[in-house]
């Protein structure tokens, strides 16, 4: 039920560039659902138009920058979704419209997620459907430090353990954003929770 | 209804002008909303004039395209986001591309006709540029994009390394 990009291009832009002037040059902490083809969705949040506030450093024979942010939008939403995530690493402006929520990607898919916790860790564990794809973990302490391991095959996770403070229950932020992180790129089959 | 026999005459932005046919104006958006505008009388065969702001070597080129696709169906086949895809470019528009989209020409004229389809509203001619740009940028690392784009990095090093370590861990 994803609306058309065509149709919803003008309110879209307009929200677009609010947002982008309103981040600036700070890193999103979720993106829109996540692979092949993009599109931007049709938020029906309210956004003050700004002029776009954010300076670029362009090569000097940049052109891409002189086609319509509609021509711009339509490239980006024939990539996929390797090339669309690298497209965000090309340079500021570049990754300000990657990075943009309003982007519908589609998933990639894996087999689970796991969520662990005891009394000494709380850790997230990503499995691919194939065995030879990289798995992916997230480990984080009551302190704030956090750790991302991405490997192939098994991996002790135990081994990189932090050593968290037992009389601390909560359960850090970037746990949860890095859960939805997570999920807003990839599509699992099974969610896990251990204890 | 299209009066195929009626003749408009574009002017370009540098001064130029070119006759066509309404059989190949009825792609363009912008082109009939003039000429409603004009609110000519198609019986009477009139030529109508539609200035454009397309430079005329741009235009010559999206007059060939519009040649080729001027029994195309209308309106476009709007894209559901599970149907657009970048590998359906017909045979026709890949070489018609290939023409003028050479390594000299650093894509300068492929972004002159992605902007004067999206100036003129042709649908066809703006997906199809847009795909073959796309095409040329999937599959690339970083540094061909920014190659082929002809952009440079203006991110920070601290910038550029929080970029590394969440795409090194979540993406490819």
């Amino acid at each position: 039920n994803r609306p058309k990009l065509e149709t919803t291009l003008e309110n879209n832009l307009l929200k677009l560039v609010a947002r982008l002037a309103a981040k600036k040059r700070a890193f999103p902490d979720s993106h829109a659902n996540s692979s092949t083809n993009f599109c931007l969705s049709n938020d029906d949040q309210a956004y003050d138009a700004k002029p776009f506030e954010m300076t670029t450093i362009l090569g000097e024979k940049d052109i891409i920058s002189t086609l319509p942010d509609d021509c711009l939008i339509s490239v980006l939403s024939h990539l996929d979704r390797d090339s669309f995530e690298t497209m965000g690493c090309v340079n500021q402006k570049m990754h300000s419209i990657a990075s943009h929520d309003g982007w519908t990607k589609p998933r990639r898919p894996i087999d689970s997620i796991v969520l662990l916790q005891d009394q000494k860790f709380r850790t997230i564990h990503v499995n691919p459907v194939k065995k030879e794809d990289y798995c992916l973990m997230f480990e984080s302490n009551s302190s704030g430090e956090d750790f991302k391991k991405r490997f192939k095959g098994s991996y002790d996770y135990r081994d990189h353990m932090f050593s968290i403070n037992p009389n601390v229950s909560e359960i850090p932020e970037k746990f949860f954003k890095t859960v939805q992180e997570i999920n807003s790129k990839h599509c699992s089959q099974k969610l896990e929770i251990l204890r | 209804r299209i009066y195929p026999l009626m003749r408009v005459t574009l002017t370009t932005s540098d001064g130029a002008s070119v006759t066509v046919s309404r059989q190949l104006t009825k792609h363009s958006g912008f082109i009939e909303k003039a000429i409603t505008d004009m609110a000519v009388d198609d019986n009477a065969v009139p030529l109508s004039a539609v200035a454009v702001d397309v430079d005329d070597a741009t235009l010559k080129l999206v007059i060939e395209w519009l040649t080729e696709h001027r029994d195309d169906a209308l309106p476009y086949p709007e894209k559901t986001d599970e149907e657009r895809r970048a590998d359906d470019i017909p045979a026709w528009d890949q070489a018609f591309v290939q023409k003028w989209d050479t390594k000299e020409d650093q894509q300068q004229t492929l972004y002159a006709v992605i902007t004067a389809a999206d100036k003129l509203d042709i649908k066809g001619l703006l997906d199809m540029t847009c795909k073959t740009l796309a095409n040329k940028i999937n599959g690339k690392t970083v540094e061909e994009m920014r190659e082929i784009l002809q952009l440079e990095c203006d991110f920070t090093e601290e910038e550029l390394a929080e970029i590394r370590k969440e795409n090194a861990w979540c993406e490819n």
